[in-house]
């Protein structure tokens, strides 16, 4: 077939009408001019066109063979079929609702997880050559266990030498209030490097932007480039802001430009408002100039991004930067003596290198599960229209009869099936949004520290996804029984009355339909189990501090261009007015609380065996705290004192080190009195507390030291405070208070303690979610299960009702009949779990890293999921086992 | 009575729909039937309906092409009128059609005698 005739087909198939319309005006002229010459011929008009008819033949034949000829057939087929399975459908309305919400659960739950695997893993950047970007990340150590970012000295050494890329690009976030008009509103950015905008490609919507070479010196062309959202809401669009003057954090900067509105997706969950060169990033975090994160090896704070060049392959780009990875180790042993990169496509990588990885293997996860909720859900379809078909065998005979072909039949069965599916996807479309938008909500409220916004809106990959998925839903629900109607023996059917022959390859086929539903339920049931079995476990992990009772608030004072002194002043104010609140007991600062975003560290060592040029020190988790920190938190002084109001800046530094600390330097010795190297200056041991999670609730035990508060002031600090008091009054109270103390310093995480372990992602988050998720998905597939088996067996005692009516008139016992109805239900319940429970046993080992302290073969999770499908089972056939055995033997036999 | 009348031989219609239309010129459907009619003087039971799926046949191939006119009792009617590549095909047809019959005459003719 040529194009030409293809879309002259393509086109008659859609255009059906007006070309009828057409042939049928040719057909009555036709007719007319062979009336004519009939009549000049002799006959009378009626006899003329009786004539005429006769000669032209059978008109409707020939309109058939002409629609068949000029258009695509199947085409025209699919439309008379989709208008016959709509007709059909809507004479079972029960059916039809039935089986559209069934498919709708699975299509929901593969809908949801798609949008957010397209979000993590498979939404393109949208910026020029999206493929060719990947990301670099320096790989887990011993001390931070998970992947980090790179410094900036280290990225510098990598950008002078990358003949496998196009160039690299770093950037940070960074957070401060931008004041404009005398109003200040704190916002997240982007620090970028000179190149991030040429090299990724990004247009400007007006202005320009940041520039190569621009701002390389610190405090050089203080810019500032804006999202074209925050543009459009904090400036209304106006195209005058370009050259407009505000302050970030008192310090003045000049609007030079909008990112085009396309750059707003760019980003997975940190959603920045505006961009500043990446060299002024340590004046905007006013941050200390020993602490510069451009001048330090060791702070790995930097996301980088680089652009293969074409014809370089990923493999050799790792290559050439592992080798320089070791040059640099080798270089600057005391900062990289046992670093390595991780180097994977950008995708890999989001929302960064850190938590990306465990991202993608819970999403892939996930998928998976959703993926057999499906399948359940289809099979029970398949259920559903296997009994539908046995009451319609007749009309399918009949159909045959007449000369339907058995593609033809198959087909149109098939239609129906998959209209269905369609139909479910319309329903399912909607919940699966509402979903999506609060899984949304909940990520970006999780914390305010900085703008979180993940995108899982349906998008069109996402749409044709689902609408791929969908199709394959309706034929693979559809199929089986298509088959089966349209094999089945005509004569036989016709003869059989009403009844239909419900052979036994059916039944046998819709109990194995059942004992895989079975299985896969199990399956979903024992990884919700394993989830819930995890977030069990880890809720009970020893976090080294009382959780219950606390209100947490935290605020940042550097942030309105605070000094030391200021900010030490505005922690004593606001923790006195606090502890002035009725039923207060005790509150304290800490520059962090365990389990938060941020965290921070701090190199330690003894004096006596400082670091040799080629080896790392210690790198342990550090924080300034309020004397009363450890009153306030429950954490216990094992030895030595805590710190007191005395311990402040005129003071003898000091520090309390925990457990672990203390026996990897003074093991089988008291660490009290004994001096400690922190981040280079002296500080003397006080005292000693038990070991606690302080990054991740699932960490190994990790050396933590603290400091007096006074005698290292932090940029931000958390509150915590202790009360008895009912915790919903107390949050309200301790934010107006802290407003009250200092409108300008921003506070945020105004919340129970319980509520930021929840929240965090270093708390029990990603277990609560995927206890969440995981259980959903394994009730539901259970109940599916259980609504399969329910039907079978339902439909077997509908069948047998005679039968049973027979064997109670000759006095069966009706204990008999039950246990014989029950007896097969539970059968096919027990080879489905079993078989289930060998397939989840084989496929949990992909969960292992998404679990904590329990294992995938955990047989406590095995048995109780069994015994709880087994219990399912038994319920849904009881129900139609006992209308058996209460069976009228009277009126089952006048049925006959 | 007249004469025994024959079923048309498949494939035999298109060409005949492509030489009366390559010798009469533009037809309408009726004129291109009944020149057939009076071309096979009785020897064919055409059902003239049959014209109209072999006009599309030919049409979807290229070999003719349709447009609306005005017929000769001033009406609106369908002209169908013979392509060049539509001439190609009919030599070419009517080759394979002479050589067909010639060879179908010597192997009755043969088996006859």
């Amino acid at each position: 077939m040529t194009l030409r005739s293809m879309v002259r087909r393509v086109r008659a198939a859609l255009d059906r009408h007006s070309l009828d319309a057409g042939l049928d005006a040719e057909v009555r002229e036709h007719l007319e001019m062979l009336a004519a010459d009939y009549e000049r011929k002799g006959l009378t008009p009626s006899q003329a066109r009786l004539a005429a008819r006769r000669a032209f033949g059978g008109i409707e034949q020939m309109k058939e063979a002409h629609r068949d000829g000029r258009g695509l057939r199947w085409l025209d087929d699919a439309r008379r079929d989709i208008h016959q399975a709509l007709r059909s459908l809507q004479r079972a309305p029960v059916f039809t609702g039935a089986a559209i919400l069934t498919l709708a659960v699975g299509l929901t739950a593969v809908t949801g997880i798609l949008a957010v695997l397209n979000a993590f893993m498979l939404r393109a950047m949208p910026v020029s050559h999206p493929e060719q970007l990947v990301s670099i990340g320096t790989a887990p150590d011993t001390h931070v266990q998970i992947p980090h970012g790179v410094s900036f000295l280290d990225f510098q050494d990598y950008r002078a030498d990358h003949a496998a890329f196009e160039d690299l690009l770093a950037y940070s976030v960074a957070i401060a209030g931008l004041n404009s008009d005398n109003s200040t509103e704190r916002i997240t950015m982007y620090a970028v490097t000179d190149n991030y905008f040429s090299l990724l490609g990004v247009q400007p919507a007006i202005g320009r932007l940041i520039q190569p070479d621009e701002g390389r010196a610190r405090g050089d062309a203080p810019v500032i480039v804006l999202t074209h959202e925050y543009w459009q809401a904090r400036f209304g669009g106006d195209p005058s802001v370009i050259g407009r003057k505000v302050r970030l954090t008192g310090r003045p900067f000049t609007i030079i430009g909008v990112t085009a509105k396309s750059f707003d997706k760019a980003h997975t969950l940190i959603y920045p408002s505006a961009y500043i060169p990446l060299w002024m990033y340590d004046d905007v975090m006013n941050l200390p100039a020993g602490e510069s994160i451009l001048q330090r090896r060791d702070n790995h704070q930097l996301w980088v991004l680089g652009r293969l060049n074409a014809e370089v392959r990923l493999p050799q780009a790792q290559a050439s930067l592992q080798a320089r990875t070791a040059a640099l180790a080798r270089e600057y042993a005391a900062t990289n003596k046992d670093s390595a990169l991780v180097v994977v496509p950008e995708t890999h990588a989001r929302p960064n290198p850190n938590i990306g990885p465990a991202f993608r293997i819970a999403g892939i996860a996930f998928g998976s599960l959703a993926v057999l909720l499906l399948l359940i859900t289809s099979a029970n379809v398949t259920n559903l229209l296997m009994a539908r078909a046995a009451s319609r065998e007749r009309e399918v005979s009949l159909r045959a009869a007449l000369g339907a072909g058995r593609g033809r039949l198959v087909r149109q069965l098939l239609t129906e099936s998959i209209v269905l599916a369609l139909f479910a996807g319309v329903v399912a479309l909607p919940v699966a949004a509402i979903a999506l938008r609060n899984f949304e909500h909940g990520f970006a409220t999780s914390t305010a520290i900085a703008t979180l916004r993940p995108d899982f809106s349906l998008d069109l990959r996402v749409l044709i996804g689902i609408l791929v998925l969908t199709l394959v839903a309706g034929v693979v629900s559809g199929l089986a029984p298509a088959l089966t109607a349209a094999r089945s023996d005509l004569s036989r059917a016709l003869k059989a009355g009403g009844r239909g022959t419900s052979a036994e390859p059916r039944a046998l086929f819709r109990s194995a339909l059942v004992v895989g539903q079975v299985a896969l339920s199990l399956m979903l049931l024992v990884s919700g189990g394993l989830f819930v079995r995890s977030l069990d476990r880890v809720r009970q992990v020893e976090l080294g501090f009382d959780p219950r009772n606390l209100v947490v608030a935290s605020a940042v004072p550097s942030e309105s261009g605070y000094d030391a002194e200021q900010r030490s002043t505005y922690f004593t104010n606001a923790r006195h007015r606090i502890l002035a609140l009725a039923g207060v007991e005790s509150a304290a600062w800490a520059q962090w609380i365990p389990m938060t975003t941020v965290t921070d560290g701090a190199p330690v060592w003894l004096e006596s065996r400082p670091p040799k040029s080629d080896e790392a020190p210690l790198n342990a988790a550090a924080a300034p705290v309020d004397p009363s920190y450890f009153t306030a938190a429950s954490i216990p002084i094992l030895e030595g004192r805590a710190f007191t109001d005395r311990d402040d800046a005129a003071a003898m530094p000091v520090a309390i080190v925990n457990q672990t600390l203390a026996n990897l330097f003074w093991p089988n010795q008291s660490a009290i009195g004994r001096p400690l190297m922190v981040e280079g200056s002296r500080v003397q041991v006080v005292g000693v507390v038990p070991n606690g999670k302080y990054y991740f609730v699932w960490e190994s035990p990790r050396a933590m030291v603290f400091r007096p508060l006074a005698q290292n002031i932090p940029l931000r600090a958390t509150l915590v405070v202790r009360s008895a008091r009912q915790p919903s009054e107390l949050m309200s109270e301790v934010q107006r208070v802290l407003r009250a103390v200092d409108p300008a310093v921003f506070i945020y995480d105004v919340r129970t303690m319980d509520q930021h372990l929840a929240n965090e992602g270093g708390g029990f988050a990603a277990f609560s979610i995927g206890a969440m998720v995981t259980s959903v998905f394994g009730v539901a597939g259970a109940l599916l299960a259980a609504i399969g088996l329910y039907g079978m067996i339902a439909g077997r005692v509908a069948h047998r009702m005679q039968e049973f009516g027979v064997r109670i008139a000759l006095g069966a016992d009706r204990g008999a009949i039950l246990r014989d109805v029950l007896g097969r239900a539970v059968r096919l319940a027990l080879v489905g779990i079993i078989s289930g429970a060998i397939l989840a046993a084989l496929a949990a080992r992909g969960l292992t890293t998404l679990l904590l302290g329990v294992s995938p073969f955990d047989p406590l999770t095995y048995v109780v999921v069994s015994m709880f499908l087994v219990g399912v089972c038994l319920f849904a056939s009881f129900i139609p086992a006992r209308r058996a055995t209460r069976v009228d033997p009277i009126v089952a036999l006048r049925a006959e | 009575m007249s004469p025994p009348s024959s079923e048309v031989p498949y494939g035999a219609l298109d060409l005949m729909v492509l030489k009366t239309l390559d010798a009469m010129g533009p037809q309408h459907g009726y004129g291109i039937a009944r020149r057939i009619e009076q071309m096979a003087e009785g020897m064919l039971a055409l059902n003239q309906g049959t014209i109209y799926p072999a006009l599309l046949r030919l049409e979807q191939k290229g070999w003719i092409e349709s447009d609306w006119g005005t017929s000769e009792n001033n009406r609106r009617a369908r002209f169908y009128s013979i392509t060049r590549a539509g001439r190609k095909q009919l030599v070419i047809e009517a080759d394979l059609w002479s050589k067909t019959v010639a060879m179908m005459s010597r192997m009755l003719g043969e088996s006859s005698s």
